[in-house]
C-alpha cells in the first residue's frame, strides 16, 4: 500500500473493513475486494452471492480505501484478454450516478496477479454498490467472476 | 452499470489516440468542471519530473463536481512488462505550473495505484467524480510505473479552485 494511503489509514484507530470474495479451486480466477473507511470500528464480511452482500457504513467526506486483486492460481493455463472492471455506482433505485469506474485488460499467465489500491472521497449520502468483475474470462473458463459490497453513506 | 461499462468500452476500443509518434504510451487525460468546461492533456515523459509540456489549467469553485478520466495505451509493439503500474492522484500544490511534483503526504484528494502485467496495446483507464472543498491549486496527474524502461510517461492538468 502506498505511503499516502497508509498514512490515511493510520489516522483511524480501527478501520472499518468489508470484504467480498469469490475464491474457487484451481483453474478459476480468484477475485478479492476490500474496502475500509477511517473512523469506523465495525467489521463486515460477506460472500459474492446477492443475499450475503457485505455492507459498509460511511459518512460523506470520509476517505474510502479500496483494494482489489485478481489472481490466476492455475499452474498451467493462461487466461487471455480479461478485462477487470471496477465501479462505484449509486444504487439504481436512487438514480444511476457513477462515482468511479476503471477498467484494464490483461493476459493472466499462470500465477499472475493484478491489483489496485484506491483512495476515494466518500460521495454524497445514499446507497452505492462497489463491484469488481471480470469481462472476458468466460471465453476460457465458462464463467465470469465478481465481488461486490454495498456502501451506505449518511 | 452496463451502460457505463459500454461507454468505457467504446472509449477504450474505438477512440483514436490523439497522437502516437515514437512514444511508448499514449495518454489522454481529461478534467471536466461545471458548465461542461473541459481541459485535456496528453503524454509527456519523466524525467524531468514535470515533463516538457505546459499543463492546462481547469478553473472551478470549491464544492463543484469535477470529473476526471484517463486512458493509457501501450503503443510500443514489444512493450511487455510484468508488474507494471499506473498511478494517479489529485494533490495540492503551491503554484500553477510548478516544476516539482508535490509529496502526497498532505493535501491528497484522491489516489489510485494499479499493478498488472503490461502487454502490447494494453489499455487501462479510469473515470472518477470528486469534489474539492478547499480553494487552492491542485495537481491532477496520471503516470506509468515500473515499465522497465529508462523513463516513464505521464499526463497532468492543474486545477485552480477558487
Amino acid at each position: 500500500m502506498s505511503r499516502s494511503i497508509r498514512a490515511r489509514c493510520s489516522v483511524s484507530v480501527l478501520g472499518l473493513i468489508a470484504a467480498s470474495w469469490c475464491i474457487a479451486a484451481d483453474k478459476d480466477l480468484a477475485v478479492e475486494l476490500e474496502a475500509r473507511v477511517s473512523g469506523r470500528q465495525d467489521i463486515v464480511h460477506g460472500g459474492s452471492a446477492p443475499n450475503s452482500r457485505a455492507t459498509l457504513a460511511a459518512k460523506a467526506g470520509d476517505s474510502l480505501v479500496v483494494q482489489w486483486s485478481a489472481l490466476n492460481p492455475d499452474k498451467g493455463a493462461s487466461i487471455p484478454d480479461v478485462t477487470l472492471h471496477v465501479s462505484l455506482d449509486r444504487d439504481p433505485k436512487q438514480g444511476s450516478d457513477s462515482v468511479y469506474e476503471s477498467a484494464l485488460v490483461m493476459d493472466f499467465a499462470p500465477g499472475s496477479r493484478s491489483s489496485a489500491e484506491l483512495l476515494l472521497p466518500v460521495p454524497a449520502a445514499g446507497s452505492y454498490l462497489l463491484r469488481v468483475e471480470t469481462i472476458g474470462a468466460a471465453k476460457k473458463l465458462d464463467r465470469e467472476y465478481f465481488a461486490v459490497l454495498e456502501l451506505k453513506v449518511q | 452499470m452496463k451502460a457505463f461499462y459500454l461507454t468505457m468500452a467504446a472509449v477504450f476500443w474505438f477512440a483514436a489516440p490523439p497522437f502516437a509518434g515514437a512514444e511508448h504510451f499514449d495518454i489522454t487525460l481529461v478534467a471536466a468542471g461545471p458548465d461542461q468546461v473541459t481541459r485535456e492533456a496528453y503524454a509527456d515523459q519523466s524525467p524531468p519530473a514535470a515533463g516538457l509540456n505546459p499543463r492546462p489549467v481547469l478553473k472551478a469553485r470549491a464544492g463543484d463536481d469535477i470529473a476526471m478520466q484517463f486512458i493509457l495505451t501501450n503503443v510500443y509493439p514489444h512493450g511487455s512488462a510484468k508488474n507494471a503500474g499506473v498511478h494517479y492522484y489529485v494533490v495540492r500544490e503551491k503554484d500553477l505550473g510548478q516544476k516539482t511534483v508535490p509529496p502526497l503526504k498532505e493535501g491528497l484528494i484522491l489516489e489510485g495505484r494499479f499493478t498488472f502485467d503490461l502487454k502490447p496495446k494494453a489499455r487501462i483507464g479510469a473515470r472518477e467524480h470528486f469534489i474539492i472543498r478547499q480553494p487552492g491549486i491542485y495537481l491532477l496527474r496520471v503516470e506509468s510505473m515500473r515499465t522497465q524502461r529508462d523513463h516513464e510517461h505521464f499526463s497532468a492538468i492543474d486545477l485552480q479552485i477558487q
